[in-house]
């Protein structure tokens, strides 16, 4: 027991560049000196990135997934298993799944045929994935053999998965209303989950019907991290466990700057004052084949924007692209792509945020606030009377009342004598 | 002729507002002494520029409001600041004050100086 963790953290201490993923598969069944197929794919697809890659059953003794406190994996796959038995609950718990979720992209494998462990099931519908019970499977009977065959129909994120063409024999999943949910491929609308194929179909052997059913999604965490199920294991290829442990469509912030269009050298003031030109520039990069490159925003679906916020927005605006950029000052690698604008604070003064909010389906959230003080024009910023055409009418009748008034004194005085004169006489 | 008794009172009415307007101005006129005069030319100077500015205001927009504000009461603060003068300065109403009239019009020079000064603060 001591010497697992020592060797679990010693290896964290060594292997600190490398990501490290475990497949947690079921040992009473699969030998791993004759893995199936799919098995081998998923260690070879792992050992492929550079991974360095664990196997270990349900039921060891030896499943380490927590060492004091920190998860020590960046992905984890859950295989089928036929046994809902876990020797280490202290490991492989719910809340430990949770903790794991924030930092490690989970993987969860559906069989037809199999139940999961009470954990993982809670853990699903935690995360709003209800996969169908143990012999539940997807049956359409407009199709020619037991199996259904996936088109490009299926598809729910093109974004995710570009085709796709099997025969599909496996579970399926109701999804809660949970926003961050992304379908990657759903249902036919002729199709049914059942665990009778003869007996007419009510609620009592039925899980989901048409496109309510999905038979792989994916839940964006806020963090970054994905958690994804899929409802067989002929479905987790290359292109799908690629995006599902974060190597394919994930984003990454290079750097937020902002600055007054007349003042580039002064960056991120946290003070600036209405009707001020501001300029707002974001690096992002994408990740391919496990290196940062430019992310290059193509329709105007992806388009980023910023919002410019005071409670509500003020301003909601289409960064405009500048083009390729590094994001290490002096280097040559341009890994990362601009994106900026340029936009005049509202004439409202208080504290505003520059929020950067991206979500798209399929891509890693991103988001970016900065709070900044507006304040109002001080007393001598306003611009003087004779600055303004306008007011130089104003100006010059004030002028002319006072001459006419100087006149009319000097000539009243002088009217007066003469009067008196007049009296006199 | 009884027709000139039966002529229509809307043209009765028409003349005695015309000659009633012509006596008021006959007596207005005969009241004049010089220092009215000028008073009153002043006055009618003010109530032209005042109205000119007004018309501006509409058509132009109140953009520089303060300074519409500043040329428009210095106008109308003159306008009252006079009427006082010449209220004052009336042989009529000698008893209706207490001071002299020139009195009156060393207030009225030190109340205008007043106006002028923060007009043109406020003018900006």
């Amino acid at each position: 027991m001591f010497i697992t963790r020592l060797v679990a953290l010693l290896s964290l201490v060594f292997l600190a560049v490398a990501e490290r993923s475990l497949v947690v598969y079921d040992s009473v069944k699969i030998d791993l000196a004759e893995p199936p197929i799919e098995l081998k794919r998923v260690v070879e697809t792992f050992k492929s990135l550079g991974h360095e890659i664990l196997l270990r059953g349900y039921q060891d003794s030896d499943l380490l997934m927590f060492v004091s406190g920190y998860a020590i994996f960046d992905n984890i796959v859950f295989l089928p298993t036929s046994s809902k038995k876990i020797n280490r609950k202290e490991q492989l718990n719910k809340q430990n799944l949770v903790d794991i979720a924030k930092t490690a992209n989970l993987v969860f494998v559906g069989d037809s045929n199999y139940n999961y462990p009470d954990v993982i099931r809670e853990f699903l519908n935690e995360a709003g994935i209800y996969p169908s019970p143990k012999g539940y499977k997807l049956i359409d009977h407009f199709e020619a053999s037991d199996k259904v065959k996936l088109t490009k129909d299926n598809i729910g994120c093109a974004r995710i998965l570009s085709t796709i063409d099997t025969e599909y024999d496996g579970q399926s999943a109701i999804l809660s209303n949970n926003e961050n949910l992304v379908p990657i491929l759903t249902a036919s609308k002729t199709s049914f989950s059942s665990n009778d194929n003869i007996n007419p179909v009510d609620n009592e052997n039925s899980w989901g019907f048409g496109q309510q059913s999905h038979l792989a999604v994916s839940l964006q965490a806020l963090s970054g991290t994905r958690i994804t199920w899929v409802g067989s294991i002929e479905l987790l290829k290359q292109e799908l466990l690629l995006w599902a442990i974060g190597q394919r469509n994930a984003l990454k912030l290079q750097f937020v700057q902002h600055h007054k269009a007349d003042e580039p050298q002064n960056l991120d003031s946290t003070l600036y004052r209405i009707k001020d030109q501001v300029v707002y520039t974001i690096g992002v990069s994408e990740l391919v084949d496990g290196q940062w490159k430019p992310f290059v925003v193509e329709n105007d679906e992806e388009t980023l924007q910023l919002s410019f916020k005071m409670l509500d927005p003020y301003q909601r605006l289409n960064l405009q692209p500048l083009g390729e950029a590094s994001s290490v000052e002096g280097s040559k690698v341009l890994d990362t792509y601009v994106y900026s604008v340029n936009f005049t604070i509202p004439d409202q003064h208080g504290m505003f945020t520059f929020e950067l909010d991206y979500k798209r389906p399929g891509l890693t959230y991103l988001l970016e606030k900065q709070v900044v003080a507006i304040r109002h024009l001080a007393n001598d910023e306003y611009k003087r009377s004779w600055d303004i055409t306008n007011a130089w009418f104003y100006v010059v009748s004030a002028v002319l009342v006072v001459i006419a008034w100087f006149f009319f004194v000097v000539n009243f005085l002088y009217v007066s004598k003469v009067d008196v004169g007049k009296k006199d006489q | 002729m009884a027709k000139p008794k039966t002529s229509k009172p809307s043209t009765k009415t028409l003349g005695e507002l015309r000659s009633a307007a012509t006596t008021t101005y006959t007596n207005y006129v005969k009241s004049l002494t010089p220092r009215t005069k000028l008073i009153d030319t002043f006055l009618a100077f003010l109530v032209t520029l005042g109205a000119l500015q007004f018309v501006y205001v509409l058509l132009i927009g109140n953009f520089p409001f303060n300074a519409f504000l500043g040329g428009f009461i210095s106008c109308v603060g003159q306008f009252v600041l006079t009427v006082n003068l010449r209220l004052q300065y009336n042989e009529q109403n000698f008893s209706l004050f207490k001071s002299t009239p020139e009195r009156s019009f060393g207030d009225f020079i030190f109340a205008s100086l007043i106006l002028h000064f923060i007009v043109y603060h406020f003018i900006n």
